[in-house]
C-alpha cells in the first residue's frame, strides 16, 4: 500500500487516503446502522468521487507533476504565462444567464423556462464558436 | 495547463505579454474572466448577502425585545429566521470565502489565472442568480420560504409549505449549489496542475491547502444536497412520493440528505478562514507558520471526519446511530485542537504586530474556541437530548460560525485589503470596527447559552413573561443592534480607503510570505510582470527578502518595528 501510494502525486495520494477512509467509514456504519441505507450509499459514493479522481491524477503524469520540481535555482515564470487568458466572452455570460432564467421559470412558468432554454443554447454555440476562433 | 522552465537570473526583466482586449466598467463586470475581478464581485456581492441576513436577524431580535408580539407575525418571523439562515449559509459566507480564493489562489500558486476562466464567469452569475431567485420569495404574495433553512419535510411539502417561496428557495439552492461545484472543480484543477515551478504541494500557503480541502467537501456533498432539492421538487410539483410516508416514502430520508450536506458545510464556511487566520498569524507574528504539515493533515482529517457525522443534528429523532455519530463528532475536536496547538505556537516567541487583521484573528480565536467547547458537549447524546432546539444550540453555532468565519472574514480583509485595492484602510477605524463587533457579538450571543439552559426553544416569535427570560432577551437584542452598527465604521473604512484621497498601498506592506505579495497592488492583468523569485519553501517572497536568514544564522524574528509597515 506504502509503495502504492508512493508512486502517487501529493493530490493523487489526498484523494486516495481520502476514499480508503470513507470505505471504512461505509463499512462500519453499514454493519452497525441496521438497514438504514441511506448514509451507506452516500458514504460508499463519496468512496468512488475519491478513488476515481485519485485514480485519473495518477494516470495523468502532465497534469500531477505541475509544480513538482524541487531542484530549481533563481526565478521562474507564472505558470500559464505563455497564455493569454479570455478577458472577455458574452456567450459565457449568456450562458449563466440562462441557467438563471430556468431555474426562476421551474416554479414561475414554461414561459420563462423557453427563453432560458434560448439563452442557454445561445451562450453554448457561442462559446463553441469562440474556442474555434481561437 | 503546462508551466514553463525556470529563468535563472530573470529577475528584474519583465515577462513579454501581449495586452489582453480588457472590457471596462459595467461590461467589465458582466463579461470579464479576469479571476480578481470575479473574486472582487464574489465579496462585494455575499457581503451585500451579509447585510441583508443581518437586517432579518436583527427584525428578529426586534421581536423577542419584549413579550408579546410588537412587530412580526408568526409566519413573518418562520419567514425571517428561514431566510437569515439560508443567506447566511449559503450565499455570504461560503461564498465570500470562494471570492477570497477566486482572488487569491491564482497568486499563491504561481499562476496566471484559474484553469477555467470561463466556468469561473458562470459559477459566479449562477450564484448570484441562485442568490436573488432564493430572496425573491420576499415578493411573491405568499412570502419567502418558511420552513428552516434546512427545510424538514413534511413542512416542507406541497401540503404544509405550498407558497411560491418554497419553490424559489429550492430552485435558489439548485443554482447556489451549481455554483459552488464548478468553483470548486475550478480550484482543485488549478491548484492540482497549474502552481509555478517550485511550488510543490507541501510548499502551498495554508490558504490554499484549505481551500483545495473545501473544495474536495464541496464535491462530496453539494452533490448530493441539490439531488434532495431536485426530489423535494419532484414531491411537491410531480406527485412524486419520496418523503411522503403515507405512500411508502421517507421523511427522515430528507434529514440524512440534508445533514449529509449540512454539517460538511459548516466546515466548507470555516475551512477556509482557518486558512485566512493562519496567514495572519504568522505574517504579523513574524514567524513561519508552526507546525505546517501537521496543520494541513489536520485540515485533510476535519475535512476526512466531517463526512461521517451528519446524523449528530437527528439524536433527537431516535432513529440514528448514536454511538457512531457521537464518537466521530468528538474526534473533530481532535484535530481542531491540534489547529490551536499550531497557531498559538506560531505566535509563540514572536513580534507581534497589533494591526486590525492581527486583532480580529486573535479574536477568531477566543470566540471559535467557545463553539468549539459547545460542540464537544452538544456530541455527547445525553446533553444534546435536553438542550435540542433551545437557544443553546443558537448560541452554539453563531460562536461557531459567526466567531469562526465571520471574525476571520474581517481579518482577511484587513490583511489583503491593499492587494485588493492597491489602498490601506485606516487602522483607527479599524479598531473601533473590531471593538464593537467583538462587545456586540458576545452581548448577543453569550446569554442565549444561559436561555437555552432555561429552556427557552428556538424558533418561536414570543414567550411569556413568566418565563423570566425578558431581561436576557433584551441584552441580546442590544447586542445584536450593536453588531450591525459595528458595519457602518467598516463600510465608511473601505469607502473612504477605495474612493476617497489616495493612501497608496505598497506591493508588501506586512512584509508578507506568499507569492501574492511579490506583485503589485493591485495586481496587473496577468498577475506577474515580473518572473517569480526562486520557490524554495511555503513562504517564497520572505526567503527572497531576507535571504540573510534563511541561509545565515540570524534568529527568524525580524527587525522591523510594529507598524513600519503600514501606510496608515
Amino acid at each position: 500500500m506504502s509503495a502504492l501510494l508512493g508512486r502517487m502525486s501529493v493530490g493523487a495520494r489526498v484523494f486516495a487516503v481520502l476514499g480508503a477512509w470513507f470505505v471504512i467509514l461505509a463499512v462500519i456504519y453499514t454493519v452497525f446502522a441496521y438497514g438504514e441505507w441511506s448514509g451507506s450509499v452516500m458514504l460508499v459514493l463519496s468512496a468512488g468521487l475519491c478513488g476515481f479522481v485519485a485514480v485519473e491524477l495518477a494516470r495523468d503524469p502532465d497534469d500531477i507533476e505541475a509544480g513538482d520540481h524541487t531542484d530549481l535555482e533563481g526565478t521562474v515564470a507564472a505558470a500559464g504565462s505563455e497564455h493569454e487568458p479570455p478577458t472577455s466572452s458574452l456567450p459565457t455570460f449568456l450562458t449563466a444567464a440562462g441557467m438563471v432564467v430556468i431555474a426562476a421559470g421551474l416554479p414561475l412558468g414554461v414561459w420563462i423556462i423557453v427563453p432560458g432554454v434560448v439563452m442557454v443554447l445561445g451562450g453554448v454555440l457561442g462559446m463553441v464558436n469562440e474556442s474555434a476562433r481561437q | 495547463m503546462t508551466v514553463l522552465d525556470a529563468r535563472p537570473g530573470a529577475a528584474s526583466e519583465p515577462l513579454p505579454h501581449l495586452e489582453p482586449r480588457r472590457p471596462r466598467g459595467v461590461l467589465n463586470l458582466l463579461v470579464g474572466t479576469d479571476h480578481k475581478v470575479i473574486g472582487l464581485a464574489y465579496m462585494i456581492t455575499a457581503f451585500g448577502f451579509y447585510m441583508f441576513g443581518g437586517l432579518l436577524a436583527m427584525g428578529m431580535r426586534t421581536e423577542l425585545a419584549e413579550t408579546g408580539q410588537q412587530l412580526v407575525s408568526n409566519g413573518v418571523y418562520n419567514e425571517l429566521f428561514t431566510m437569515h439562515g439560508s443567506i447566511m449559509l449559503l450565499l455570504f459566507a461560503g461564498p465570500f470565502a470562494f471570492g477570497l480564493a477566486n482572488f487569491l489562489v491564482p497568486l499563491q500558486i504561481g499562476a496566471k489565472d484559474l484553469a477555467f476562466p470561463r466556468l469561473n464567469l458562470i459559477s459566479y452569475w449562477v450564484y448570484l442568480g441562485g442568490g436573488l431567485v432564493m430572496s425573491s420569495g420576499f415578493l411573491t404574495a405568499d412570502g419567502a420560504a418558511d420552513f428552516g433553512w434546512f427545510a424538514y419535510v413534511p413542512l416542507a411539502g406541497a401540503v404544509r409549505s405550498p407558497g411560491l417561496g418554497g419553490d424559489l428557495w429550492l430552485c435558489g439552492l439548485l443554482l447556489t449549489g451549481t455554483s459552488g461545484i464548478l468553483t470548486a472543480v475550478n480550484l482543485l484543477a488549478s491548484v492540482l496542475t497549474m502552481r509555478a515551478p517550485g511550488m510543490t504541494m507541501f510548499r502551498l500557503p495554508i490558504f490554499t491547502w484549505n481551500m483545495v480541502a473545501t473544495s474536495v467537501l464541496v464535491l462530496l456533498v453539494f452533490p448530493v444536497v441539490a439531488a434532495a432539492g431536485v426530489m423535494l421538487l419532484a414531491d411537491r410539483h410531480l406527485d412524486g412520493h419520496i418523503f411522503d410516508v403515507a405512500n411508502g416514502g421517507s421523511a427522515i430520508l430528507w434529514q440524512h440528505l440534508f445533514w449529509f450536506f449540512g454539517h460538511p458545510e459548516v466546515y466548507v464556511l470555516v475551512l477556509p478562514y482557518f486558512g485566512v487566520v493562519t496567514e495572519v498569524f504568522a505574517v504579523f507574528s513574524r514567524r513561519p507558520v508552526y507546525g505546517y504539515l501537521g496543520l494541513v493533515l489536520a485540515t485533510l482529517s476535519i475535512c476526512a471526519l466531517s463526512v461521517g457525522v451528519w446524523a449528530h443534528h437527528m439524536f433527537a429523532t431516535g432513529a440514528v446511530l448514536l454511538p457512531f455519530f457521537g464518537a466521530t463528532t468528538m474526534l473533530i475536536a481532535v484535530p481542531t485542537g491540534v489547529k490551536f496547538f499550531n497557531w498559538i505556537g506560531t505566535m509563540w516567541g514572536g513580534k507581534l504586530n497589533y494591526e486590525p487583521a492581527m486583532l480580529f484573528a486573535m479574536a477568531f480565536l477566543i470566540v471559535f474556541v467557545v463553539g468549539g467547547v459547545t460542540g464537544v458537549m452538544l456530541a455527547s447524546p445525553g446533553i444534546d437530548f435536553h438542550v435540542t432546539d433551545s437557544y443553546f444550540v443558537v448560541a452554539h453555532f453563531h460562536y461557531v460560525l459567526f466567531g469562526g468565519s465571520v471574525f476571520a472574514l474581517f481579518s482577511g480583509i484587513y490583511y489583503w485589503f491593499p492587494k485588493f485595492t492597491g489602498r490601506m484602510l485606516n487602522r483607527r477605524l479599524g479598531y473601533i470596527h473590531l471593538a464593537l463587533t467583538f462587545v456586540g457579538f458576545n452581548l448577543t450571543f453569550f446569554v442565549q447559552h444561559i436561555l437555552g439552559l432555561e429552556g427557552m426553544p428556538r424558533r418561536v416569535a414570543d414567550y411569556q413573561a413568566s418565563d423570566g427570560w425578558e431581561t436576557l432577551n433584551r441584552i441580546s437584542t442590544a447586542g445584536a443592534f450593536l453588531l450591525g452598527i459595528s458595519t457602518l465604521p467598516f463600510l465608511w473604512n473601505v469607502w473612504r480607503s477605495w474612493r476617497g484621497p489616495l493612501d497608496p498601498a505598497a506591493a508588501d506592506p506586512w512584509d508578507g510570505h506568499t507569492l501574492e505579495w511579490v506583485t503589485a497592488s493591485p495586481p496587473s492583468a496577468h498577475n506577474f510582470d515580473h518572473p517569480l523569485p526562486p520557490i524554495r519553501s511555503e513562504r517564497p517572497v520572505w526567503d527572497a527578502k531576507h535571504a540573510q536568514k534563511t541561509t545565515g544564522d540570524a534568529p527568524d524574528v525580524a527587525d522591523a518595528a510594529p507598524g513600519e509597515r503600514s501606510a496608515t
